[in-house]
């Protein structure tokens, strides 16, 4: 992916940041659920053959057995391409923070990708909500990077982890850009009030 | 009678057909975003044997239904 962003001189990758594994999890939790609910299902209703076989001759003789098994199959690759979907979101979704500026990759979909950047000097303050039990201990939350600009723009991360530490690092560097008379703890107004 | 079972044949064929092409196409744009757009070509590499592993066992299982549907 670096290979296609143009680095300026100068300008060095900080970190890359990419969601909470436990994000990933919990989508993936439920589709796996799906996914072997209908062999457990095929599994109970071949226990019981004789009522197949009653089913199958009231159907006029198509192979019961062989048709739960194929759509049984088509569930499991339907799910199987959603899990990997889910997946493709989650590794191509990133956020890269160099020297300069922070570029932001968000993946939707397989044909709905936007990558967007802002400067850390267009920086003007940074958002962090950590919601929840789950997200509280295991450190992940939501970072929201608002921009100076027309319409004041906001790029926000779903599931980051250790947002705060992100945040620090952001800020460390851009206020490390400042001209040294505006050096002024701009940033970090709202955490020392 | 009979026709229903022959039809509930042709028509797990051609439904086999139809993901058998789906899956090729989804698997190409697929496998094209992981080695472009991701980090690593590693990881890419390793979720793509995983990903056609998993497909190549569905397809089996489909297939070897389909084949081994009799008529009663």
């Amino acid at each position: 992916m670096f290979e296609r962003i143009q680095f300026e001189e100068g300008e060095t990758l900080i970190l890359t940041v990419r969601k909470h594994w436990f994000v990933l999890f919990g989508q993936c939790v439920g589709l796996v659920i799906l996914l072997i609910t209908p062999f457990i299902l095929f599994a109970v209703i071949a226990s019981n053959s004789e009522y197949i076989n009653q089913f199958a001759s009231k159907l006029g003789g198509i192979d019961l057995g062989n048709v739960l098994t194929f759509l049984s199959a088509l569930w499991g690759l339907m799910i199987w391409i959603g899990l990997f979907m889910v997946w493709t979101n989650y590794y191509l979704d990133i956020w890269a923070v160099t020297t300069l500026r922070v570029i932001v990759v968000d993946q939707r979909g397989l044909f709905h990708r936007t990558v967007s950047s802002f400067r850390l000097e267009r920086l003007q303050d940074i958002h962090v909500e950590v919601n929840g039990i789950i997200a509280t201990m295991l450190d992940f939350g939501t970072i929201r990077a608002e921009t100076a600009g027309h319409g004041e723009e906001a790029f926000v991360m779903h599931g980051a982890p250790m947002p705060q530490d992100i945040k620090s690092a952001i800020l460390g560097h851009a206020d490390a850009l400042m001209p040294k008379e505006n050096s002024t703890p701009s940033h970090d107004q709202t955490s020392t009030q | 009678m009979d026709n229903l079972s022959e039809l509930t044949s042709i028509g797990l064929k051609i439904i086999l057909l139809l993901m058998v092409c789906f899956c090729t196409i989804h698997s190409l744009f697929m496998m094209y975003h992981w080695y472009t757009f991701g980090q690593h070509k590693q990881t890419a590499t390793i979720a793509a044997v995983v990903y056609l592993f998993g497909l190549f066992t569905f397809f089996v299982i489909m297939t070897s239904a389909v084949f081994t549907y009799t008529y009663v």
